[in-house]
Formats: structure tokens, sequence, C-alpha cells
């Protein structure tokens, strides 16, 4: 194994701890102390239920915080996937919550309609409703063709809504925080969440306003792709390693939490300036080619685990790569070139066209500087065409890859279905988990 | 392999809570003590209430429905229907009319030994008309454990 992996393991161990016992907070403060008179079992176990379920949905916002510490362990990547599925967690715990007391005790929760239940009770089944649009609309945002910009600003609205109208529930129904010095934890703890989200709303931004930066460059790729150069205005930028990524606003205040994920393509030894390659995909990239040199930008990074730095172990290096999923690829085997990192490589890059492929040109350049060889892979190649063809298939990398050497360490990174395909062919030939690198964003 | 492991913790962590959830319900519910304040009589029903009807029936059914206007059912049961925290089912053996209408309105013993929020919420009751707090004291007071 490699040695990296096994270092950071205890550390990351941690903060997986610490964010369980967060989780579990609420419900040890309820079992500390003199307790209320049992309510059945069913009754208390419900309750209990609604406690949990309402902490991981409150922890939410600490977890898509991007605590650059706390999330280095893991990659920024996998904190959103666990966001995704906690959340899954969460709202069935609340769901469990309502529907034992709806079947179980109907009289004493009271009627439905708001116009004759309590406030409170209105206020828990309104909460209980806009965790279920939350989850649903992140889930299939996709199939229900909500656009990303206003889904986001709507998440934060709905879940800061959902949270604030849960502990106003919790707060009328009055039961389990009557005794003062619960009432004080569970206050503390809710203030918690509303100072994450007033972090993540004021203080970053304020902090990334301070710390600007300028477009230098816009210059277009092949395949309606384009590449922005950034350069720190007043201070002295940051450092990052090659495959990572940074939220990045352009013609917007980091206030407007505006902000895209794209990887930096640059090299990493280049000590300040930042560069994106990015791709005209969804709304927001479309109008990258628009940008002009002397824009502002804001970037908040650097982010993520997707980095041959992390395995300086490794005795060869396997980059797979699909269409403008080269962006985090080609910043490795910049940063590589400019290091004079002796190490063998291999880049299978799959692309439609020929015409279409990505840093066509400086790739054959870094051929010459790096121990790099190059399998190009087209699905609609030209006539003649002496390489491989189709779709990055088991088939297709048994060829590019003849030998599998499965101590070498494997980064992909491109559309979703590729990754997957990638990922499973590269399992069946012996390749251990540990050693395939892949982001889990889908690239919009 | 990273999403196996997140899964994995995300299973840990709603285990965690559903652990602590059924921790929490089976001390809470243990067996009731000699001291325990009226302690939940199983045997107490709606017929107990109609063998020792001392209200006259009229009383009895405005009493129910101030009973169910006010929803002392959010916090309260009768016969397994309400909040089952603070069943009511035998409360008429317990108590006479003075202390029932004592501990409907916060006032009294009901003041000193119940939270302050609770009395608060309880003391809202003395602005009921005089003759809907009678009839909830009746029908209260009927609620009476079987023999």
């Amino acid at each position: 194994m490699n040695a990296t992996l096994a270092d950071r393991r205890p550390h990351g161990a941690r903060w997986i701890a610490l964010y369980i016992a967060l989780v579990a907070f609420p419900l040890v403060i309820l079992l500390l102390g003199e307790m209320p008179k049992g309510g059945g079992y069913g009754w208390d176990f419900a309750m209990a239920l609604g406690f949990g379920g309402l902490a991981i949905m409150g922890l939410q916002s600490i977890l898509t915080a991007r605590f650059r510490r706390a999330t280095a362990p893991f990659g920024m990547d996998i904190i959103y996937y666990f966001h995704r599925w906690i959340a899954v967690g969460g709202f069935f715990l609340i769901v469990a919550h309502y529907v034992i007391l709806r079947v179980g005790y109907a009289g004493a929760i009271g009627p439905l309609s708001p116009l004759t239940a309590p406030w409170h009770m209105t206020a828990g089944r309104i909460a209980l409703l806009l965790f279920g649009v939350l989850v649903v609309s992140s889930l299939w945002r996709k199939v229900f063709r909500l656009e990303y910009d206003g889904w986001r600003i709507w998440h934060a609205i709905m879940a800061v809504a959902a949270v604030v109208l849960s502990i106003a529930h919790i707060q009328g129904v009055g039961h389990y925080t009557q005794a003062p010095w619960k009432g004080t934890l569970w206050g503390a703890y809710t203030a918690l969440w509303v100072l994450v989200v007033g972090y993540v709303r004021l203080a970053r931004p304020w902090a990334l306003l301070r710390r600007p930066y300028r477009v230098s460059d816009v210059r277009k790729e092949r395949g309606r792709t384009w590449t922005l150069t950034l350069r720190p205005e007043g201070h002295t930028g940051i450092g990052f390693q090659p495959g990572q990524f940074a939220w990045l606003s352009l013609r917007s205040s980091p206030f407007r939490a505006n902000e895209h994920p794209f990887s930096f393509s640059g090299s990493a030894a280049d000590a300040g300036t930042l560069r994106f390659t990015i791709k005209e995909l969804g709304d927001f990239t479309r109008t990258i080619g628009t940008v002009k040199p002397g824009e502002r930008a804001y970037v908040d990074g650097p982010h993520g685990t997707f980095t041959p730095d992390r395995h300086p172990d490794a005795p060869g290096f396997v980059f797979i790569a699909g269409g403008v999923g080269m962006a985090p690829i080609m910043s490795m085997l910049r940063t590589l070139a400019d290091r004079g990192d002796p190490r063998p490589l291999l880049l299978v890059f799959g692309n439609r066209q020929w015409e279409n492929v990505l840093f066509r040109e400086e790739i054959d350049d870094l051929r010459r500087r790096l121990q790099l060889e190059v399998a190009y892979v087209l699905e609609e190649p030209p006539p003649e065409w002496p390489g491989l063809r189709g779709l990055l298939t088991d088939e297709v990398l048994r060829a590019a890859i003849p030998n599998i050497d499965p101590g070498w360490v494997y980064f992909v990174c491109g559309p979703k279905p590729m990754t997957d395909s990638v990922q499973r062919a590269l399992r069946h030939r012996g390749v251990p988990l540990s050693r395939i690198h892949f982001e889990l964003f889908e690239m919009a | 392999m990273r999403e196996r492991i997140a899964r994995a913790i995300c299973m840990l962590t709603i285990g965690v809570v559903v652990a602590l959830s059924l921790l929490f319900a089976s001390v809470h519910n243990e067996p009731p003590t000699e001291n325990a304040p009226l302690p939940p009589e199983k045997g107490a029903s709606v017929a107990g209430v109609a063998a020792s009807a001392v209200a006259a029936p009229v009383d009895l059914a405005k009493g129910k429905s101030v009973y169910a206007a006010q929803k002392c059912s959010s916090c309260h049961s009768i016969a397994g229907d309400g909040n089952p925290r603070y069943p009511l089912d035998s409360v008429g053996s317990h108590l006479n009319r003075e202390d029932l209408l004592a501990w409907t309105t916060g006032t009294g013993a009901a003041a000193d030994i119940l939270p302050p929020g609770i009395v608060r919420r309880k003391q809202r009751y003395r602005s009921l008309p005089q003759d809907n707090l009678d009839a909830l004291v009746s029908y209260l007071s009927t609620l009476k454990a079987s023999k």
C-alpha cells in the first residue's frame, strides 16, 4: 500500500469521529441528566429520530462549507457525495419520526390543517415538506431541468428555512429542552449551524474579496474550449498541487455565491499564475469566450485530492482523460515536466475528432520533456487513422495499456460514464481501487 | 473506493442515530418505580368512565368537547388516544375536583411542580369560561382506574 494513504488515515478518521459526535450530540444531551417521564417506547424512539435527523440536516452546511483542513484528507468531491447521501438518510429519519407519530399517536399530533393546528406543529410539517423538496430537487436536478445557479440559491434558502422551522418546532413542543441547561446546550449547538452559514455567506466572501485576481489572458483552445489565465492582484496568490481545482467567481461578487468549480490546467511550478481550461458546456461556461483580459475574478481554493503529489512513491502514472477532462491531467503533465520528473508516464486520451484534441501540440512538446507515451482514441477518426478508435471500453483500454502494472497510480478524468467504465475495466485487470483516482464532480 | 467508504460512513452515522434513539427510548421507558408520580394504569378505560358517571351526561359531553377544543391530547392521552407521555386515564382516582382545576390551570401545587413553560401554557386556560372549566373538570373526574 502506498505510504501516503496510510499516513493520512488516522487524520481523516478524527474528522469522521468528530462528525459522528456532532450528529450524536443532541441525542446524548437528551440522554443525560434528569429525564422527563417516558411516553412509551415508540413515542420516545420517534422523538429521538427527529432530533437525530435534524442534527444531520443542520450539519449539512458544515459539510459543504469547504473547510480546507477538514476536507483535505478526503477530497472535496467525496464530501459533496457524502452530503448528498447523508441527506437522504437524515430525511428518512425525519420521515420515520413523522410516520411513527402519525400512525401510532394521531391524537397527540393533532390536526393537519394549518388553520387549526398549533403553529409549532405546522412549522414541523412545513420543514418536513421542505426537506423533501430539497432532497428531490437535488438528487434529480437534471431530470427536472433546474438551472444550476438558481437551484443553488433556492437550495440554500430552503435549507435554512427548513432548519429554522425545525428548531421552532422543537422550541414550540418544548418538552426535551425544558431543563435550562439542556436548553442552553441545544441553543449553543444550533448557534453552531448559524455561525457556519454566516461564515460561508459573509466571512469567506469577505476574505476572497480582499484577494482578487485579474484575467490576464483568454485563449481559444481546440474544441469550443477556452483557457483563462489569472494573476493575483496585490497579493502573492495561492499554491496548488497539480490536479486540484478551485471555485471561480467571474463577473460576480463572492457575496453572490455565483462561483463554479474548475480544475487548474497550468503548472503548479508556475508560481502565482493560475490557468483554468473550460469547455462551453453549461449556461455559465458558454459565456467564457466573452471574458476580456483585465476582468476581475475571485478564486476559492485549492481543493481536491486528485493529484500525483499525494503519491510520491508511485513508480509511474497512467492518465486516462476524455475531452476537457484533460485539463487537470494537463496540469499534472506540465508540473511533472517543470520538475524534471523522470518517472514513466502513459496518457490515454479519448476524443470525438482529431481536430478537437485539446492541447495536441503541447502534448507533442511534453513528450520530449517527459518519459511520456501517448495513445489517442478517437470516436470519429479521419480516414487512414493509425491509432485506436471508439470509446474507452475495456477492449480499447487493453490495446492502449497492454501491460497493466498494478503498482502504478491511475488518474481518470472525463464524463461520468467514461470514468465508470474505465474504473471497471481497470479493476477487472487487477488494479486495486486505492490506486485508481477520479473526481466525482460531474462536468456540467 | 472513496465512494464505498463514504457510503459506509453514511450508514454508520444513521446506525449511530438509530441505536442512540433505541437506547433513549428504552432508558426512558424503564418499568415505573414505586415513587413515580401518577403511574399509568393499564386497567383504565372508557368503560371505567361510564361506570362512575358522577357528572350529568350533558356535562360529560361538554367536558369532552372542551378537552378536544383545547387540544389537551397534544400533551395527554386517554385510553391510548393522544400523547402517551402524560396519560390521564386514572386521574379521577388520584385528584379531587379542586386539584384537577389546579393542575388544569397551572395554580397551587401544579405551579411548583411543573416546569415554568408548561405552567405558563396551562395558565392560559384560566381565561376559559367558568362553565367550560367546570365541565372539563367534571369529565376528568370521571376518569378512574377500573378496580
